[in-house]
């Protein structure tokens, strides 16, 4: 496995983990309450920032782990990461309309957050699957 | 199943005939990953014109020793140009 290819499992990874982490960490918070009132706010941004620590560390053990492999990307790397990241670009502009419908009709802000976080993340789990496809399937 | 392409290869073999080189060694001097390597070789993945040339140097073959596409026909077609 290339070490780009365990770059894309490492976000992909990280998404999901900070994600679902989120979820349980706000359900938590809420007490049996309804998750809106729970301090979402706080719990939102320590996913966020748990998933850019997250992806930030893994590039780095993987480059220690691995340091000959850290700089060798060639050119099938920069066209499957091409791809993942169009496929997810795509992904992120569909999944976008539902924080814009919310705030057109002016919803509260707890639901248009949290429409615009499950649309990142979805973007992150969509395009880095379609870097691992091409990795593991083939790619023309 | 794998998406396979349709230009096929001979690289296995040539590495065999060239002193059994790894793809490790072939990667090497062309300047890609292992990985990418045994993707070529496997059909998982169309080289670009540049390191298809690379190969072929590095074994010291024209290219179309080394790729082959399948010949459906459409090469008798005439060459459509404009004007």
């Amino acid at each position: 496995m290339s070490f780009e290819e365990k770059g894309a499992w490492l976000y992909l990874g990280a998404a999901v983990v900070t994600y679902v982490g989120y979820v349980v960490a706000l359900l938590v918070r809420a007490g049996g309450a309804p998750p809106a009132d729970a301090p979402w706010v706080s719990t939102m941004l320590g996913a966020i920032a748990a998933s850019v620590v997250l992806s930030v560390v893994g590039q780095v053990v993987l480059g220690v782990a691995r340091p000959s492999e850290a700089h060798q990307k060639d050119v099938r790397d920069e066209e499957i990461n091409r791809r993942g990241e169009f496929v997810g670009g795509v992904t992120l502009g569909v999944a976008m309309v539902v924080p814009f419908a919310l705030t057109l009709l002016e919803q509260p802000h707890v639901w248009v957050a949290n429409a615009m976080y499950l649309a990142f993340t979805l973007a992150a789990v969509v395009g880095s699957a379609a870097k691992l496809v091409a990795y593991r399937r083939g790619f023309r | 199943m794998a998406k396979q392409t349709r230009v096929t290869n001979r690289i296995r073999t040539l590495r065999f005939t060239h002193d059994e080189m790894t793809q490790a060694e072939l990667a090497r001097r062309v300047g890609v990953t292992r990985q990418t390597v045994l993707a070529i070789e496997q059909g998982r993945y169309s080289p670009s014109l540049e390191v298809a040339f690379q190969i072929a140097h590095v074994f010291g073959v024209p290219l179309d020793d080394v790729f082959q596409y399948p010949d459906d026909g459409s090469a008798d077609a005439p060459d459509r140009r404009d004007g």
